[in-house]
């Protein structure tokens, strides 16, 4: 008689292929979480950025639509005055002395930005037709603080914004 | 003087005098009344002297219209500072007959000298011996003479009296035989009087105005308070010559003089009057009133010092109704052994005369009057007159004189005296209106200053424009107001000046001429919009006999003084309130003022505008000189806009610039647009409000958010807007930056 040997030899992977095997699939699975992981991040910061871009576009779209009714309080009607008279007043920066047939004089404001700086700008505007010419400013008044849009009045004594007739606030970020 | 006392005692004078008493009462009620219209209201007891004196507005108008002021005597003298000579030119004193009666006939046969006189060049001697025979008069006599000045109507007194104390007979006698000083109270004892002579003797008041026969015054009103006193010892010495027994006959008499100095044919002694009916007449001596004392009684010693029959009416020591003193000053005088009172009694007053000694060429005049003033009392305190007349210049009044009593001899050989120890007049006031017809003149004639329209082209640095003017008056300036009206029309007073003296009196018809050098006065500026001198760059050259001009210039530094059309008016007030006026104008154009860096003009209170980082100002003529250009006045020159700075802010800004540009001639060219400018390196610096005014547009830019800039491209964060007031094209052309 005579005895047979079984031949698993041929069938089983060996050890060392097992090893190789599993840090392959070791290295895939951390890439793919990585990948993973990635992914749900860069679409939370979107959202804040697609927020933020809208508050800027509305900030922006807000902003343009005051200036749009910006005025200096006696420009409309238009003045009617020469281009000398104007000029002196504008470049002196003082209120325009029309002078009017008869001899009298009419003081005019054609003045309408009121501070221009490089964190604020405010201007005179007619955005609530039905209140007369307001102060409308923009600023970061604090360092680190909020954007702000403001409507004030006006004080024709210092000439410039005064009591706070609204305030807005448009966008929560900090600046550098 | 015995003839008036003849005609006194004549019953049917006497009559006709109470007769023409109620007249004249009547008159004078309504004169009191036309007076009271044109003074300040009175008092109760109506004394015009009284309330004219507290008044406060020292001119006014007649019942014509007619300006005038009133003057006001003895309290002149006071303001003036009056310490020495009477050389006023309306002054109280006290005159004996011998200055007031000029060389006539009467004066003959009464020689006034030799005798001791007032002396007027000196009256702190007021009695000057001018017979060396009798030097020791002075020693003998008290002399008086005050101008007190605390009084509301400042009194003036004058007097003499006999120094009672002076114990040595001898001298004593001296004294009064060659003293006559006056006649009146020391007795005479001159041979012409001696016998059946009398004596008589002036003491008495005189004011004295000198104007100029040029000149349109005219005394309107007069009024005059004084107190004529008597002062008298209780001796019964005979043989010191005050014995009276029968031989005298005190009275006394008062009168006015109204007088001119004539030149030409009238000059010499001769008097021009003027009565209160407004008629003139020449004469040489008035005595229009006077009242007897004694009337018809020869008093004998006994009741010569009885004192209570002293009246100053008839009767005499049997009248015992007309007490001539106080109850209460009798006993007082009686220890005294002297008394000091009023020669007025407490009686009824005597009437005026009607028919009034007027010595006009030997013939008697009848047609002068006078009205007396009286108090509640009835005491005759003085004399109030009023002269209408037409014609102007009163040279000279003399007034109110005391006259002796005088004297009957009774025996051969006593000589003639009175019983007067002394007399005084007290001034307590008096004044004058005087019309004043003639408005003062004024006329500017030049200075430095391009009047008539003339513009001023002169650098600020230079030397400031004079006005000067002429300025006159009859009575004399008041007050001279220079008034500049500005083009916008208002007024503005930079100069109201009283013709001061240096003493801080009005140079006026009450001071002394020549006056005193003074300041010419102080100078107001409203609002200090008219820049000139303080003080006037000269004083009134006050010259000899000059207190009626004024003559000054005013330094006006034109070429400050904003541009435009001015016109200046000096008006010269004279002391009736009458006013002149002369005007002249002239301009001052828009050239050569201060200008900033920016070229703008620097007007009164501005504060000139930073050019970068200097606050230079075009301050001389050489930058000036045209109107400077930025690039030329600032230090460095360039842009009045700095360069865009780096920066993180929110806000930048382009800015159309003209440096050129002015507004008054917008320029054509030069015009740049400097873009994205920042102030302040982004940290919150602010444009210039002239820069404000230049914003063409304005970008918003968020990139500056630190967690927005990092990731999101700028192009979504920065938006630049348009400013729309800034597309207006007369907007830009005014800038200087078209299109």
């Amino acid at each position: 008689m005579r005895m047979i040997r079984p031949t698993n030899r041929e069938s089983a992977f060996t050890l060392i292929e097992m090893l190789i095997a599993m840090v392959l699939v070791s290295g895939l699975l951390v890439i793919a979480s990585t990948l993973l992981v990635r992914s749900f991040g860069e679409s939370g910061r979107s959202q804040q950025e697609r927020k933020a871009m809208q508050s800027v576009r509305d900030t922006t779209a807000k902003f343009g639509n005051d200036l749009r009714v910006a005025r200096a309080p006696d420009r409309n009607p238009a003045y009617v005055g020469n281009g000398n008279e104007l000029g002196s007043a504008l470049l002196a920066d003082q209120e325009l002395q029309l002078k009017l047939p008869g001899g009298t004089t009419q003081t005019l404001d054609v003045r309408d930005v009121v501070e221009a700086t490089s964190r604020s700008f405010a201007f005179r505007a007619d955005v609530n037709p039905a209140a007369g010419v307001e102060c409308v400013r923009y600023a970061v008044d604090e360092v680190g603080g909020p954007f702000v849009r403001e409507v004030r009045t006006y004080d024709t004594a210092t000439r410039s914004c005064g009591a706070v007739l609204e305030r807005q606030e448009l966008i929560q970020a900090v600046q550098g | 003087m015995k003839g008036w006392r003849d005609m006194v005692q004549s019953t049917q004078r006497r009559n006709a005098a109470m007769v023409v008493l109620a007249m004249l009462a009547i008159v004078f009620a309504a004169f009191v009344g036309s007076a009271q219209a044109e003074a300040p209201p009175k008092s109760g007891d109506g004394d015009p002297m009284e309330d004219v004196g507290n008044a406060t507005k020292p001119y006014g108008t007649d019942e014509s219209g007619n300006h005038g002021y009133w003057v006001f005597v003895c309290q002149s003298a006071a303001e003036a500072g009056y310490t020495g000579k009477l050389n006023k030119a309306f002054v109280p004193a006290i005159i004996d007959r011998d200055m007031w009666v000029p060389n006539t006939s009467e004066k003959k046969l009464y020689p006034a000298s030799p005798r001791y006189k007032l002396n007027m060049d000196d009256p702190a001697l007021s009695i000057s011996r001018l017979d060396s025979s009798a030097s020791d008069l002075n020693a003998a006599v008290d002399v008086w003479d005050s101008c007190d000045s605390t009084l509301p109507v400042a009194s003036r007194s004058f007097g003499v009296k006999r120094d009672t104390s002076f114990k040595e007979p001898l001298r004593r006698w001296d004294a009064v035989k060659a003293g006559r000083i006056p006649y009146h109270s020391n007795g005479d004892g001159h041979p012409d009087v001696h016998g059946n002579g009398y004596a008589q003797g002036t003491l008495g008041v005189k004011w004295y105005s000198s104007f100029k026969d040029d000149t349109s015054l005219e005394v309107r009103q007069m009024y005059f308070r004084d107190e004529l006193r008597n002062v008298r010892t209780k001796e019964t010495t005979a043989r010191d010559g005050l014995d009276t027994d029968k031989s005298w006959a005190p009275g006394w008499d008062a009168g006015w003089i109204v007088n001119r100095d004539l030149s030409g044919e009238r000059a010499g002694d001769v008097f021009r009057m003027c009565t209160y009916g407004g008629t003139w007449f020449d004469g040489r001596y008035a005595n229009t009133w006077w009242k007897d004392i004694t009337s018809d009684a020869i008093l004998s010693h006994n009741e010569m010092w009885a004192d209570e029959n002293f009246s100053t009416q008839k009767g005499g020591s049997t009248d015992a109704s007309s007490k001539f003193y106080a109850e209460d000053s009798i006993d007082a005088a009686k220890k005294a052994h002297e008394y000091w009172g009023n020669m007025t009694g407490s009686g009824t007053n005597s009437a005026p005369k009607s028919t009034c000694r007027i010595a006009y060429d030997g013939e008697a005049k009848s047609s002068a009057g006078e009205w007396y003033w009286s108090d509640r009392n009835q005491r005759i305190n003085g004399i109030v007159v009023q002269y209408v007349c037409g014609e102007k210049v009163v040279s000279k009044q003399e007034c109110r004189g005391l006259g002796s009593g005088s004297g009957l001899q009774e025996d051969a050989g006593v000589i003639n005296r009175f019983n007067s120890q002394g007399a005084g007049v007290q001034v307590n006031g008096a004044l004058m209106f005087m019309l004043d017809k003639k408005a003062p003149t004024v006329k500017i004639t030049g200075g430095s200053l391009d009047l008539n329209g003339g513009a001023l082209t002169k650098k600020p640095t230079s030397t400031p424009d004079n006005l000067e003017f002429d300025a006159s008056d009859d009575a004399g300036l008041r007050n001279v107001s220079i008034v500049i009206t500005k083009p916008n029309g208002t007024k503005e007073t930079v100069r109201d000046a009283s013709n001061v003296t240096s003493d801080g009196l009005v140079c006026d018809y009450r001071y002394i001429v020549p006056c005193a050098g003074g300041t010419g006065g102080s100078v107001t500026d409203d609002d200090g919009e008219i820049p000139g001198t303080d003080t006037p760059s000269n004083n009134p050259p006050w010259v000899s006999k000059s207190r009626d001009a004024m003559l000054s210039d005013y330094l006006i530094n034109g070429q400050e003084l904003p541009p435009g059309n001015y016109t200046i008016a000096v008006t010269a007030t004279d002391a009736s309130n009458q006013s002149a006026s002369d005007t002249a104008s002239f301009s001052v154009g828009n050239v050569n003022r201060e200008h900033d860096c920016h070229g703008n003009e620097i007007t009164p209170g501005m504060t000139p505008a930073l050019c970068g980082t200097t606050s230079e100002v075009c301050t001389t003529a050489s930058t000036c000189a045209p109107p400077p250009t930025a690039e030329e006045c600032c230090t460095g020159g360039g842009s009045t806009v700095p360069d865009p700075t780096p920066g993180k802010g929110i806000f930048s800004y382009d800015l159309a610039v003209n440096p050129t540009a002015t507004g008054s001639a917008p320029p054509s060219t030069g015009c740049k647009v400097i873009e994205s400018v920042i102030k302040g390196n982004g940290d919150g610096g602010g444009l210039s409000d002239r820069e404000k005014n230049q914003i063409i547009s304005v970008t918003l830019d968020f990139s500056g958010f630190s967690t927005l800039g990092t990731s999101l491209g700028t192009q979504d964060l920065r938006t630049t807007f348009d400013l729309p007031s800034r597309r207006d094209s007369r907007y830009r052309n005014a800038l200087g930056c078209p299109g």
